[in-house]
């Protein structure tokens, strides 16, 4: 099958601080793959550089046989391309359900105007999303009063309003209790099979990384040093040294 | 157990939300406690609290080494040895890593018998720093930043360290070195309140936790009874 997403030889460096470092890979539609690496390794970088927030000092990204590598935030997620952040990013004195208007609004290239009321605008697609993800009953209020696992998973819904085919997770589970934890990864999951989505996500919890990616891409010092099914990633010896630690090794 | 430091009823409000109520819990010298509980539950309001950065309303206080220090300032708080690493990572992105780590740097007074930190010491505990002291701090990783944010706490030479979600977003094997030096630390007699997620991580240094839920304290005890109440683990935490 073609690849979706194909990157090849791509590299960024900050004043001479080279943070990736001539990066291939590709990844198959419908695959779920994790990036995994020690703090620092590039791999928010290799986000930045694939949703356009940065641009690659060399290197070429092809989405859907077309070269997007220059390309802006904006023209990328049209595309299809949709992320998430490390810090959640929502609108915390707007609604749960204006939040994902808003989205709607914006991936749909409608301004808001001065004269017309948009409090209507795509509200029972909203709502659709919302219950999607899990916040059918979470309409109202506002946002930063949510707790932290319903605020991830509105961070889910405003994503999915771009209409994505490729969903970017940085650290989708950070900062939750276990069993918000392992209700996220079920609706990841849930999501990217019901929506055909691919999937690559950054994530520190070995839990979450093992349950949902059917590929591990390990990165270190901004290159990829070892790539494969998560249990042979797991049993790496390299990858335990580097990263792992013992806790996490083929033992577990 | 000497008494360090004590919360008796408080409550405090974010605008008109009413989020901490009738909390009171206490750290002694040399105790790591514990705060368990969902996200929103109100732990990290609890940090900030105790250090002044959330003014608390109505009859409740907080006292430190037996004075009352509800009210102060949070550097007057600071200066008493309560050090903070906040959830948040803040620091001074336009500074270098050494800069940031400089500016933490406080002396233990000298009652004090732990071996103090300084430079050479919080780069051997994150080894990661030590080649990044001369980066500006706004270009690490988030990890990294969460590294430099214990960091510049302990170079303060605290008395009290309140660590919240210190494992956050950290390689697992630099969770494994953290925990591995807090561990340590406790056995030098360094008092410690830790909000953390990660149970591996956090039980294996802890005496004591309170179970937090909607601004309550609604359970407390050793770790041992926490675990022999299979009840309160179902209903307050469901790890």
């Amino acid at each position: 099958m073609e690849p979706l997403l194909t990157v090849e030889g791509l590299s960024r460096e900050f004043g001479g601080f080279v943070a990736v470092d001539d990066i291939s890979f590709a990844l198959r539609a419908g695959e779920r793959r994790a990036l995994i690496g020690p703090n620092g390794a590039g791999k928010s970088t290799l986000f930045n550089l694939l949703s356009g927030r940065l641009r690659p000092n060399s290197g070429s990204i092809r989405y859907e046989d077309r070269e997007i590598q220059g390309c802006s935030a904006a023209e990328i997620c049209r595309l299809g391309i949709a992320r998430t952040f490390q810090i959640t990013s929502i609108f915390s004195q707007l609604s749960p359900i204006e939040n994902v208007q808003i989205a709607l609004i914006a991936h749909r290239q409608q301004s808001f105007r001065i004269l017309r009321s948009s409090r209507r605008a795509y509200l029972d697609e909203a709502a659709e999303l919302l219950a999607h993800v899990g916040l059918a009953d979470k309409h109202g209020g506002r946002c930063g009063l949510l707790s932290y696992g319903d605020q991830k998973r509105l961070e889910l819904a405003i994503t999915l309003a771009m209409r994505p085919r490729l969903l970017l997770l940085d650290e989708p589970t950070a900062g939750m209790e276990a069993q918000s934890r392992r209700d996220i990864v079920a609706l990841i999951r849930r999501l990217c099979d019901e929506r055909a989505l691919t999937l690559l996500f950054c994530e520190h919890d070995m839990e979450s990384v093992f349950s949902i990616a059917e590929t591990v891409t390990v990165l270190h010092q901004g290159r990829i040093v070892l790539e494969g099914p998560p249990d042979v990633v797991r049993a790496d010896e390299m990858v335990r040294s580097i990263y792992l630690g013992t806790q996490h090794g083929a033992a577990s | 157990m000497t008494e360090l430091l004590a919360l008796e009823s408080i409550d405090a409000y974010y605008g008109m939300s009413h989020v901490l109520h009738g909390v009171s819990l206490s750290v002694g010298a040399g105790e790591v406690v514990l705060l368990l509980g969902r996200n929103g539950a109100g732990k990290s309001t609890i940090m900030r609290t105790i250090m002044g950065l959330v003014a608390t309303r109505g009859v409740g206080r907080v006292s430190y080494a037996g004075r009352d220090i509800t009210g102060w300032a949070p550097h007057a708080i600071a200066r008493l040895g309560i050090g903070l690493v906040p959830e948040d990572r803040r620091m001074f992105a336009k500074l270098t890593v050494r800069d940031n780590l400089e500016l933490g740097r406080k002396e233990a007074p000298v009652a004090v018998k732990r071996e103090r930190w300084d430079l050479q010491r919080v780069l051997a505990l994150f080894p990661a720093l030590a080649d990044l002291q001369t980066r500006r701090a706004g270009t690490l990783s988030g990890g990294q930043q969460q590294m430099l944010t214990i960091a510049r706490a302990l170079m303060g030479n605290p008395q009290l360290l309140m660590l919240d979600e210190p494992a956050e977003g950290l390689a697992p094997i630099v969770v494994e070195a953290l925990a591995h030096q807090l561990a340590l630390l406790r056995t030098q007699g360094l008092s410690m309140l830790v909000s953390e997620q990660n149970l591996s991580f956090s039980r294996a240094i802890a005496d004591r936790a309170y179970v937090i839920e909607t601004g309550c304290v609604r359970y407390q005890g050793t770790l041992t009874e926490l675990d022999a109440n299979p009840q309160a683990w179902t209903r307050y935490i469901s790890f």
